[in-house]
């Protein structure tokens, strides 16, 4: 390679120098510094031409997308809450629809079934007693209990 | 299938990533086109818009970056044309001046010269300097061979560098008469 060749080379693409073309920057000085200018050179442009991007240009883009990763959480997120809130109405929905004291009663009745077949004999004061615990009174009199 | 590339499979977080990744150079690219951060910025929304309607059939996944540019390219060539702004292109320079650059004066030289350049020169050593792109690419991107481009290159490079010298000597003779 010669130094008009060198040359054209480096004015072209400072950055890619084959190895032919080191070769001959080795052993021309002339040629050498004339590359260490241009790629200073170079430097130098690129420095200067680094003007300062808008603020968030980036953000911005993908906002104006509706690729923002924030963005994107935030619609999941307020689907999220969506799905929530109808699931919790549709539980209350359905718990309420069951009387509670009902429900309870027929638990209750499932669960002690041998309450529709056990006896327990009390005495003929036993009712009398009981009422009265709750501030109440039997109007008819009880009939007295027959020996069996 | 499509498969995948470095910014996952072609889904919304691989084009999330592609975002996170260009949106600065393609601003930036945009903005040496225009010159107005304005319409830079819209036009980097315009560019990222088409890129995402056209992502599921984009299959070179070598070329992301020089099919951004290609993209920008086009939405510069689209809607600056049609709105014809007035810039002034010294106010602009000297704002960026202040903002960046460790050398501001510099810098402010460099981006002078680099504004003289003709688009023919200017725009394939944008898209080396700037994008990274190699002279195949930027052959694509700016619809020209290789060959042509690698002049483009050479040419704007020693134009730059001419232009520079002047603006230096210049300066220098300012120097000494301000003395």
């Amino acid at each position: 390679m010669n130094c008009l060749d060198f040359r054209r080379l480096v004015l072209a693409t400072p950055r890619i120098v084959d190895a032919e073309a080191l070769a001959h920057a080795r052993e021309c000085v002339a040629c050498r510094e004339f590359h260490e200018r241009q790629h200073e050179l170079d430097a130098r442009l690129f420095t200067a031409l680094q003007v300062p991007p808008p603020d968030g240009l980036a953000d911005r883009i993908l906002v104006a997308r509706g690729l923002h990763p924030r963005r994107r959480r935030a619609v999941w997120a307020i689907a999220a809450s969506l799905v929530v809130a109808v699931a919790l109405g549709v539980v209350v929905r359905f718990h309420l629809a069951i009387d509670p004291l009902g429900g309870e009663a027929i638990a209750h009745v499932a669960e002690e079934p041998q309450s529709f077949t056990s006896v327990n004999a009390v005495g003929n004061d036993y009712l009398p007693a009981a009422l009265a615990e709750q501030g109440l009174k039997a109007v008819v009199a009880l009939a007295p209990r027959r020996a069996r | 299938m499509t498969g995948s590339n470095v910014f996952g499979i072609r889904d919304r977080t691989g084009f999330e990533t592609l975002v996170r990744a260009y949106a600065n150079d393609v601003f930036r690219y945009l903005y040496w086109l225009c010159r107005d951060r304005g319409l830079a910025e819209d036009l980097s929304q315009e560019t990222f818009a088409r890129a995402w309607a056209a992502w599921e059939q984009q299959r070179d996944e070598k070329a992301l970056k020089a099919w951004l540019f290609t993209i920008a390219r086009n939405e510069h060539a689209r809607i600056h044309e049609r709105r014809k702004l007035d810039i002034d292109p010294d106010a602009e320079l000297d704002a960026l001046a202040s903002r960046t650059a460790a050398d501001p004066a510099l810098a402010l030289d460099i981006r002078r010269a680099f504004a003289l350049l003709p688009d023919a020169y200017r725009e394939p050593l944008l898209l080396q300097v700037l994008g990274g792109l190699s002279s195949a690419e930027i052959a694509a991107t700016i619809d020209a061979t290789e060959e042509a481009v690698n002049m483009r290159l050479s040419r704007a490079r020693k134009a730059l560098r001419s232009l520079l010298e002047g603006e230096q000597s210049g300066s220098a003779r300012n120097r000494e008469t301000a003395r």
